[in-house]
């Protein structure tokens, strides 16, 4: 039933390309088109299995192991790359630049304080350290004095 | 004698595929290249073409999923080869100036035949005037006969768009055979 509704529906496009157009044309048309050169077929049989040859991609087999192989260098390739930009991340983190006017007058006590004993420790060190000079000066200057005593 | 379906399972499980697809070539050629010379009208054309879309065939027919049948599949690839290669032949003919009538001159080979008839050779004008779609509509239905469901489905439309195309491409063909 189907089968003959579809041979309906052809037939009726058919016939009224045929009325409106020519079927005469049409048949012409077509054995227009049906004109081939001798053996055209046979040809362009031979002409496309050369082509197809031609273009044949080499098949490469792997072997069970061979794909374990492979498997396992990506894998490592993939771990190490981990492995490194993550070290990286850690060693190297990236500074953060903060104006000193933003910091909280609070946070900068706390620092100095935090500090302040680092600084008294430096400034008696440089104290002792010119002492030391002074004495040293001193030391120097005094046999001289005494010399001079003991000459007069 | 093997089916389409089967050939191309065979195609897709063997090393030697050779076997399978000159037998689906065989087929299925004449059809192809008739179908492909009815659009651009000129042997030498059809030919290049038709080479193309059997290398295509071969180098897509491990990835064919065969949703749809061999033929359908086979006829897509070969209105979207002859849709390149119309195009491709049409900004070449623009870049050229005046090339439109030399163009037409070199592919029809109806007006260079004197067997042929005014009628014919209007016919061959019409046809060649129609959008690319309508005409491989057409001669799918007019001379391969083919059901609009296959058709839709090898130009990439609906059943409604493919009836459209039919008519539509007729109407054209009135008009202009009327004005000649």
């Amino acid at each position: 039933m189907e089968h003959n509704n579809l041979d309906n529906t052809l037939w009726e496009d058919k016939n009224l390309a045929n009325a409106l157009v020519h079927k005469a044309a049409f048949e012409q048309f077509e054995d227009h088109v049906k004109e081939v050169p001798a053996n055209y077929f046979d040809h362009q049989t031979a002409t496309i299995l050369k082509a197809v040859k031609n273009k044949k991609a080499p098949i490469i087999k792997i072997g069970l192991y061979s794909k374990i192989a492979i498997a396992a260098s990506i894998l490592t390739i993939l771990a190490t790359s981990y492995l490194y930009f993550q070290t990286k991340k850690n060693i190297d983190p990236s500074p953060v630049f903060v104006k000193i006017e933003e910091i909280p007058t609070a946070d900068l006590e706390a620092y100095v304080n935090s500090n302040e004993f680092f600084i008294e420790t430096d400034l008696q060190n440089s104290i002792n350290e010119e002492t030391a000079i002074l004495s040293k000066i001193n030391n120097n200057n005094q046999p001289n004095l005494d010399s001079n005593n003991i000459n007069n | 004698m093997q089916s389409d379906q089967e050939l191309v399972l065979e195609f897709k499980s063997s090393i030697q595929k050779e076997g399978p697809f000159t037998q689906l070539l065989k087929r299925h050629q004449q059809k192809v290249y008739y179908q492909i010379k009815r659009m651009v009208n000129n042997h030498m054309d059809a030919d290049d073409i038709a080479q193309q879309v059997w290398i295509k065939v071969w180098n897509k027919l491990d990835g064919f999923k065969m949703e749809s049948e061999f033929t359908t599949w086979l006829f897509r690839i070969a209105y979207n080869e002859t849709l390149n290669f119309i195009q491709k032949q049409q900004k070449e003919a623009l870049r050229q100036s005046d090339t439109e009538n030399i163009d037409y001159e070199k592919n029809s080979s109806a007006s260079s035949d004197p067997k042929s008839t005014q009628i014919q050779i209007a016919l061959e004008m019409a046809i060649k005037q129609l959008p690319e779609k309508q005409r491989f509509v057409f001669m799918l239905r007019y001379f391969e006969e083919l059901d609009y469901e296959k058709i839709s489905k090898i130009t990439g439309t609906t059943v409604g768009g493919a009836k459209a195309n039919y008519h539509q491409a007729l109407k054209k063909m009135e008009e202009i055979l009327k004005k000649d």
